[in-house]
This record gives structure tokens, C-alpha cells and sequence, in this order.
């Protein structure tokens, strides 16, 4: 019985396309609290292992190396080495606001003077994406107006 | 360290749907439900005979939340056991270890494995990624698993030249075995004289990355049937041992992505631990045929080196030597690898289940020719999730 | 242990943050099938197993019991049914589709196995009760969901 077959032929096919967008606010406990605080004032703040010693930037409240809390806090920067970086020519949506941003841009993973073993990433200046390798080194350019975000510091540049 | 096991696990079931970047005429159930049937007649069994099942995606990419409630119309799971998991890519593979576990513990000894993800319906991979990093402070520059932070340290390491052509030789050896795997998603037909072209043509991604290198973006469902060591005989003719398996992971936020704060990635970790426990002292000579997780062409020569436990440019020589390629000294990826097809929560359990297949014999088109005994399957996911483990054809290996 | 001392929680602060990504998400053949007639037919399919004889709603492409493959059973059931459950939503949220107060109902079509969520509308809240015979009402425009069905109403007996 073919009564019931479906008509294969130019099949509708229905799909939805959606936008999901849902609202978030993050705590940021008071050891991240500290570090965007120190971004105020054009400071870097590393929580450091009382066990092994190892500075962590940005701060964490536990060392996983060896399994103890780290609340101890010590100033690292403002200058430091790029240990790595990524350029990105293709960007996918910014999933902060749905937007894609224009490229190339470029990401720096950026050993703090005074840290280690840890690193912190930001962006880097566009004149300068040319120039990077690893190695290099940069400092930070602060934003004129700092509420405690990482928006407190725009880029790293290349310290010449 | 020794690791026993309560009773031996044996694959009896393996069941998978084909891998493609469309598929607009199956919802999310539908598809893994195509999957489970597969795996239900490749063992012979019905639903009945399944004890517990395991369901496991990356969710950010379908936006459904508790798929594993809303699947239940396809997965068969009504009125049974079932476990949720989710560890990034890994995923695939940790529902295989996790079921190993459930049948090795004594718990249940038929459990059916669920891996799968539809990529079209997510509008951007990519986007989803980036949401596991700190939303404070990284997420904004965060470029999902796209990164040529390995391509930048094998580049300073082995010079650009030599760098850029064994990675894309590894991507164009991939492309020749997807070739061979009709279920695969990409098969581009790719030839080795097109090497200089598509190093300075293929699109540039990130940095040193371009299109070319980077795992597709596909649909897709695997299903796996595990079984206790008397159920296994009994359901099939030729089940599989899962020997070992064992999960490593380093403490990096993704802001310390490939940043060694440990002396050795997860992956040479996870491969030093496994192979110690099981008395396995050269792997390039014990194993018949590694799948590997490779998501880039970049990734794939870099890792080579470290679940071999290789040093210096050990593993680029046997890419430039043609070693992992199909009649090599290890064959890499007879299925194509994640570069070919990556439904990436089904990725992950493509790899033992194509070790799985290849150890039957029932790979099809891209069977090897060799017989293989040994096989090793990796699992990857996040920053550095590593999921390793040794299937046997034979069970034999307990005096070890 | 408490994290968040005296002398350290004038650190802590909130951070707003979003989460927006685009996705799509497909019916399938099946569910095209099933959407598709409510929107240009005004009629609810579903499908009935011929093992087990269970009618689903909306439909299935494989009955989730047996594995058996039922996509080929149409039937076509009748706009009306019975309320066998609600809630009233109070609460409002970007996300909901109608204003509140509005009436959510597990809806039982006349020949279905299993009651689906809809909307129920033209009563007043304190007026439901479960067992009442409910009808579709289907929507002017469409939407390509299931709300092409608008809402169901009471049936006036």
C-alpha cells in the first residue's frame, strides 16, 4: 500500500535558523576580583604557590601542581615575552555580542616578567602583527578609562 | 603500575552513519537512531539484550540542552540505565572508556554507546569553542580549536620549509586514505604534486593554519556495543578486547593552551603511562595500525612524535619516509582521520571503532592488506585531553 | 570553607557577560511532513506503529519501543482532544510566547497515545480543568513551527 508514501520529489524540508542569545553575569571571586582590580591601576597581580613557588598569571586561588591554595599575591609586568600567538584571518562570531569582527587580528599568549611558568593572553597591536615571533617583547597599552575589565588594557605593543 | 581488570570487554557491535556536511532530511534523534540500528544488526542483538546506555555531544552545537532526554526516541534508551557524558572531543572516546568501565566493573554487561554531533545545525563551530574559555578575560580573542601555535613551534623547531611540507604531505597521505573510506566526509582526491600549490594557495586560517590543514565540520552518529567477556563469545564471532585505556589531562586554563608548564604534553603522558603498564616497549614495531584524533595536519605530525614517544625529528622523517601511510611501518588513519570527517562527539569513537573494524577485517574499501593484531586509538578534546587505548584481536595478553 | 573573607571580598565584583550564537536546527523528513500539514492543510498527522500500535504526535520516523519502521503509517487524527494536564504561567521572560497570564496543556488528540504541549487559550485560568475537551485553532500566519497551530480552545459543548 502506497497510500501513505511521502512524495520524495522537491521535498520541502523545514529547518529553523535562530539567534540563541541568553544573558550571563560572572562573579569573579575575590582572587580574579583582585587581578581586574589591579587592572585599574595599571597593574598585573599573580598568585603565587607556597609550595613550589610558580606565579600564575592571571591568578588562580589553587596551585593544581601541587594540590594547595594559592591566595598569596605578587606583581608581575608590566612587560613581557611572547611565548606564542595565533593570527586569525578567518574570525567566527564573537559569541560575547554575535558579531564577527574584521581581521587579521592576532592573539599573543605573553610570559609576564616576574612569572615563570605561566602566561596571559591579549591582543596585540595591528601594526605590529607583522613583526611577531616568538620571543619577542611587548608591553601593555592601557585604556584611558578602566572600570576593572579586561578592556582596562587595549593590546600589547612591541616594546622596541 | 598494573591496572586489572575485573573481566575482559569485548566490542561485538559497531554501527555508524555516513559522514557528511548535510543532513537536512534527519532531525538530531533520527540520525543517531539510523546509528543504533546499525550497531544493533551488526551484533546481532535487539534492544532487549542492551543493558545500559551511554549517550554523549558537545551540546553548545545544537543548542539542545539534555539531548540525551529529548534522543530518547532514537536511542532506544526508554525505560533503561543511561549516562550523559561530555568532555569536549574527547567525548567519543571517553563513552568508550567509561563503557569499558561499566562492563569491566561487573555493573552491566551489555552497554551501548552513543556518540554524535550535527554540525550544520550549528552556526558556527567555531563560535561554540570559544565558549570554553574564561568569558572575563579570554573569550574574546579565543579562535576556537582553529590555533597555529603548533605550527609556530615545529616551524621554529624544524625550519619552515621542512615544517610546512611534512604537514602537508600528512594531509594529502589523509586525503588518500579518505579516498579509500566511502563513509568518509571529505575526499578531495588530493595528489602529492599539489603540495607547493596548496601551501601558498588553500586559504590562511590562523597564522601557518590554512583551510586545507583543518578538520571539516560534519554530521554524524557512531554507535558501539561492549559486552562482558562470556556475553561477547556468545553474541559474536569476532569481538574486539579493549586491552587498556587511559585518560590524561593537563591543569592549563586555555589562556596556557600548548604552553608547557609540564615537561610532557597529555598526549606523550598518556602514551609513556599506557604502554609501561602493558609491557609494550617499542610501539612503532607492536602496533598493526594507530587512529589517531589529528583536528589539523599540523597537530597530526606534532602527536605523532609523542604517542610513539619519539624524539627530535623522528616522526617528520617517517612522514617524509612515507611510514604511517597504508603499507608503512604503522599505518595512521586507513579511515581518512578528523581532517576527512569530524561529527565531532561521533569522532572520537570513530577511532576505536575503526581499529575495531580494521582488527575484524571488515573495514571494507579501506581494509588494510596487512593483518592486524594490535591497534591503538587516540581520543583529544579541550586544551589537552588526551584518551588513549590498545584494542587486541586476540586474548592474550594478560600474562604481560 | 568560605572563599570569600572580609578582608578580601571587597575584590569580588560582577562581571556582565552574553552568550549569542546563531544555530539551526532541522525537522527532518519526517517532522517537515508533519509541520507542513498543519501549515497548508490545517491537519495533524501522526504515525502508528504496526507492531506495537502505538500513535505517535508529532511523528517519529522509528518507533522508539520496537525499532520498527513506522514512517509509512500516517493517520490523521482529529483537531480535538482532551486536556489531561496544565499549568498556568505567571512568570514573565524574554523567551515566552505569549503575555502572561496563559494556559500550557498537555494536549490528548482523539485517537493519539501520548498528550503534547500546547498552548490553551479562550478560557480563563481558574476555568481549566483537566479533562475538558479542547480543539485546535490554527494560526492566520505561519510560522513553519508548531505554532501554526495557534492555541486550543475549549469546545463548546
Amino acid at each position: 500500500m502506497a497510500k501513505n508514501k511521502l512524495n520524495t520529489q522537491a521535498e520541502e524540508l523545514i529547518s529553523i535558523q535562530v539567534v540563541n542569545s541568553i544573558d550571563y553575569s560572572f562573579p569573579t571571586g575575590p582572587i580574579m576580583g583582585k587581578w581586574f582590580q589591579g587592572l585599574k591601576e595599571k597593574k598585573f597581580y599573580a598568585t603565587k604557590c607556597p609550595s613550589c613557588g610558580r606565579t600564575m598569571t592571571p591568578p588562580r586561588g589553587c596551585c593544581a601542581l601541587c594540590v594547595v591554595r594559592s591566595e598569596e599575591f605578587v606583581e608581575v609586568g608590566p612587560k613581557g615575552t611572547v611565548e606564542n600567538y595565533d593570527i586569525a584571518y578567518y574570525a567566527s562570531p564573537d559569541p560575547l555580542t554575535g558579531k564577527v569582527r574584521s581581521t587579521p587580528y592576532a592573539a599573543v599568549f605573553v610570559r609576564m616578567d616576574g612569572s615563570d611558568c605561566d602566561i596571559f593572553t591579549h591582543g596585540i597591536k595591528d601594526e605590529d602583527i607583522p613583526k611577531l615571533k616568538r620571543g619577542v617583547r611587548v608591553r601593555p597599552v592601557w585604556n584611558e578609562v578602566r572600570t576593572g575589565c579586561i578592556e582596562d588594557m587595549l593590546y600589547f605593543e612591541i616594546d622596541a | 603500575m598494573t591496572k586489572k581488570k575485573n573481566r575482559n570487554v569485548g566490542i561485538v557491535g559497531i554501527g555508524m552513519t555516513e559522514i557528511s556536511s548535510h543532513k537536512e532530511d534527519q532531525n538530531q534523534p533520527e540520525m543517531i537512531n539510523e546509528a543504533v540500528r546499525a550497531a544493533l544488526a551488526d551484533a546481532g542483538i535487539t534492544l532487549k539484550d542492551i543493558d545500559c546506555v551511554v549517550h554523549g555531544n558537545m551540546e553548545l552545537f545544537e543548542m539542545v540542552h539534555q539531548p540525551d532526554l529529548w534522543h530518547m526516541i532514537g536511542t532506544g534508551a526508554l525505560g533503561k540505565p543511561e549516562f550523559r557524558i561530555t568532555t569536549g572531543g574527547t567525548t567519543g572516546m571517553t563513552l568508550i572508556a567509561a563503557s569499558d568501565n561499566l562492563v569491566a566493573s561487573g555493573m552491566y554487561d551489555v552497554v551501548m554507546a552513543i556518540g554524535f554531533n550535527k554540525l550544520q545545525e550549528a552556526g558556527s563551530t567555531t563560535g561554540g569553542i570559544t565558549n570554553m574559555a574564561d568569558p572575563l578575560w579570554y573569550r574574546h580573542l579565543q579562535t576556537g580549536a582553529l590555533t597555529s601555535t603548533s605550527a609556530n613551534m615545529t616551524i621554529e623547531e624544524f625550519g619552515a620549509e621542512r615544517a610546512r611540507k611534512a604537514a602537508m604531505k600528512h594531509r594529502i597521505m589523509m586525503d588518500k586514505h579518505a579516498g579509500l573510506n566511502e563513509r568518509a566526509h571529505r575526499r578531495l582526491g588530493l595528489e602529492y604534486n599539489q603540495m607547493e600549490d596548496l601551501m601558498k594557495n588553500s586559504p590562511p586560517l590562523i597564522g601557518d593554519l590554512r583551510l586545507i590543514h583543518m578538520c571539516s565540520q560534519s554530521d554524524g552518529a557512531c554507535v558501539m556495543i561492549l559486552a562482558s567477556e562470556e556475553k561477547a563469545k556468545k553474541i559474536s564471532k569476532k569481538p574486539v578486547w579493549i586491552r587498556d585505556h587511559i585518560a590524561v589531562h593537563r591543569e592549563e586554563t586555555a589562556s596556557n593552551a600548548y604552553f608547557p608548564i609540564l615537561s610532557e604534553n597529555s598526549h606523550r603522558a598518556a602514551a609513556r603511562k599506557l604502554f609501561a603498564r602493558n609491557g609494550i616497549t617499542n610501539p612503532v614495531e607492536y602496533f598493526d595500525v594507530f587512529e589517531m584524533y589529528d583536528p589539523s595536519a599540523w597537530w597530526g605530525i606534532e602527536w605523532l612524535r609523542d604517542f610513539f614517544l619519539l624524539k627530535g625529528d623522528e616522526a617528520i622523517k617517517m612522514v617524509e619516509n612515507g611510514d604511517w601511510d597504508l603499507d608503512g611501518k604503522v599505518p595512521v588513519n586507513p579511515s581518512g582521520g578528523v581532517t576527512a570527517s569530524n561529527p565531532i562527539s561521533a569522532t572520537a569513537m570513530l577511532k576505536p571503532a575503526e581499529v575495531a573494524l580494521q582488527i575484524r577485517g571488515d573495514a571494507g574499501t579501506h581494509q588494510l592488506k596487512r593483518e592486524v593484531r594490535h591497534g591503538l586509538a587516540s581520543g583529544f578534546g579541550g586544551v589537552m585531553w588526551t584518551e588513549l587505548m590498545i584494542l587486541e584481536k586476540d586474548l592474550n595478553w594478560q600474562g604481560v | 570553607m568560605n572563599t570569600c573573607r572580609n578582608e578580601i571580598s571587597k575584590d569580588c565584583f560582577v562581571v556582565p557577560g552574553k552568550m549569542a550564537l546563531p544555530n539551526q536546527y532541522f525537522a527532518g523528513r519526517v517532522g517537515s511532513k508533519f509541520i507542513i500539514s498543519l501549515r497548508d492543510s490545517r491537519k495533524i498527522l501522526g504515525v502508528r506503529c504496526p507492531k506495537c500500535k502505538s500513535v505517535y504526535v508529532p511523528p517519529l520516523e522509528y518507533c522508539e519501543k520496537d525499532m520498527t519502521k513506522i514512517d509509512e503509517n500516517w493517520v490523521e487524527l482529529g483537531n480535538e482532544g482532551v486536556l489531561t494536564n496544565y499549568t498556568v504561567v505567571n512568570y514573565r521572560d524574554a523567551h515566552l510566547p505569549r503575555k502572561v497570564p496563559y494556559i500550557l496543556g498537555m494536549v490528548l488528540l482523539d485517537g493519539a497515545e501520548t498528550p503534547f504541549v500546547h498552548i490553551v487559550s479562550g478560557i480563563e485560568p481558574e476555568n481549566v480543568e483537566i479533562g475538558m475537551r479542547v480543539k485546535a485553532v490554527f494560526a492566520d500566519k505561519t510560522t513553519n513551527t508548531i505554532l501554526d497551530i495557534d492555541h486550543f480552545a475549549p469546545v463548546e459543548e
